[in-house]
């Protein structure tokens, strides 16, 4: 079988191939370089590094790096992150669907660990207390109103004003840490921390779900945990919690 | 001269040239798509984008100061973070890294017990960081991890040093899987030392 390929057809179609593949290889170094950003030329050292590889941390050193004071703004963590539903029900002491009532102010949650009812000396814990009206119970006995109490980043104390440390609720929360909202339908999966205060915090994280147009959205701390609870269902997962409160 | 086929099933030129080229570049992003997965495989390494300032073309030193609860030597979280170190200045990374005590530094490394966050280790550090982290601070939180082993606050230390190098969490059983034994992975993993390799590429 033969066809006929005229001279500009077979020219046009090499020209177009070779345009695909430098185009496509490009994409694909620039993609594979696994880095988020390109990151600009460091201005070299003129110090060529004498020092030699011993146990440095043994040692002290004078020149510690600039800081620019910048606040702490993000967090990462090691470890907590559920992957199931089924994993979120397990750790968590009591499942509830409500909403925020009241934010409630701010407590410092670091404490000294040598003596945990003494606050850190150098660490400031941001505890934001949300009061949480209680619609539906799935798991748990708790009352129509609960508290919680979600970390939302860790501070040097000696970076926070005079102002901040009278007034902690006007400290704003890390860049990565979602806060409840009001007036946003959720549900929760808690931990309990105080019974009698009737205080809770999260087992692990997403520790809750934004109920919003039909979907449960996940939320809580390091969003970029979270793709295996993306685009859930918000009445599946209520009838998955209410099959299991039954 | 003309094939059967094309008699039977005629194509002008301009929709051969069409078709050719779509064809062409379908065959090329499958290629593509199979080598970049290929990839992803020896590169599970995930990156920040962001990482410890203070580097140059060979080393990477990190200076930093005990916080108050970890200034008596040999208390277990002290050895757990410095043994974090050790681990990371023995691996084979193409910068050698190296971990300087500093008590003028801002950059704090420190113990804390805090039962309103489940996490065993964090990192905090200055949200618009890209490329270097001009602000940050290590903590372990001691309520999450009262019975621990030395090698399981090993591993905790040793992770949240790995997100100061440039990383952030993979699924494949490395020091930066935040699902991993912690009795059993305690020391960068290659996935790891390949992360920090690329981190620092700069």
């Amino acid at each position: 079988m033969m066809i006929h390929f005229s001279k500009t057809y077979v020219a046009a179609a090499l020209i177009l191939a070779v345009v695909a593949a430098v185009s496509v290889t490009v994409i694909s170094v620039a993609g594979s370089s696994n880095t988020d950003e390109a990151a600009p030329a460091l201005a070299s050292h003129s110090d060529p590094h004498p020092h030699p590889h011993s146990h440095p941390h043994a040692v002290g050193s004078a020149d510690g790096p600039g800081v620019d004071g910048d606040t702490m703004v993000a967090l990462n963590f090691d470890g907590t992150f559920a992957r199931s539903i089924g994993e979120l029900t397990d750790t968590a002491d009591v499942i509830v669907k409500g909403r925020v009532a009241r934010v409630a102010g701010v407590i410092n949650t670091a404490m000294n660990p040598d003596d945990p009812s003494q606050p850190h000396a150098e660490v400031f814990g941001l505890g934001r207390i949300y009061e949480i009206e209680v619609d539906e119970r799935f798991k748990g006995e708790v009352p129509g109103r609960l508290t919680l109490v979600q970390n939302e980043g860790y501070f040097d104390i000696g970076e926070l004003s005079e102002k901040q440390l009278e007034n902690p609720s006007s400290i704003e929360s890390v860049g990565n840490v979602d806060t409840v909202k009001p007036g946003v339908d959720y549900v929760f999966f808690l931990r309990s921390v105080d019974s009698e205060l009737a205080r809770y915090a999260a087992p692990s994280y997403p520790y809750r779900f934004a109920l919003v147009e039909g979907k449960a959205e996940p939320e809580g701390n390091l969003k970029e945990e979270w793709s295996a609870f993306a685009g859930a269902d918000a009445e599946s997962l209520l009838g998955q919690l209410r099959t299991l409160s039954n | 001269m003309r094939s059967i086929v094309l008699e039977k099933y005629y194509i002008n030129a301009p929709l051969r040239v069409a078709l050719l080229t779509l064809a062409t570049i379908g065959s090329l992003i499958l290629l593509n798509v199979l080598l970049a997965n290929g990839s992803n495989v020896a590169e599970a390494y995930v990156l920040k984008g962001c990482h410890e300032a203070d580097h140059d073309a060979n080393y990477v030193d990190v200076h930093f100061a005990w916080g108050t609860n970890l200034q008596t030597p040999g208390s277990a979280w002290r050895t757990a973070w410095s043994t974090g170190m050790q681990d990371w200045e023995d691996a084979n990374t193409d910068h050698v890294i190296l971990f300087w005590p500093d008590s003028t530094s801002a950059h704090k490394i420190n113990s804390i017990w805090d039962q309103y966050n489940p996490s065993p280790g964090t990192f905090s550090h200055n949200y618009f960081c890209q490329p270097h982290y001009s602000s940050w601070s290590l903590k372990n939180n001691t309520w999450a991890t009262t019975g621990w082993s030395a090698n399981e606050r090993r591993s905790t230390a040793g992770h949240e040093i790995g997100h100061l190098l440039g990383l952030l969490h993979t699924t494949n059983n490395s020091l930066m899987d935040v699902d991993r034994d912690r009795s059993v992975v305690y020391v960068p993993k290659t996935d790891d030392i390949n992360g920090v390799n690329a981190s620092f590429d700069d």
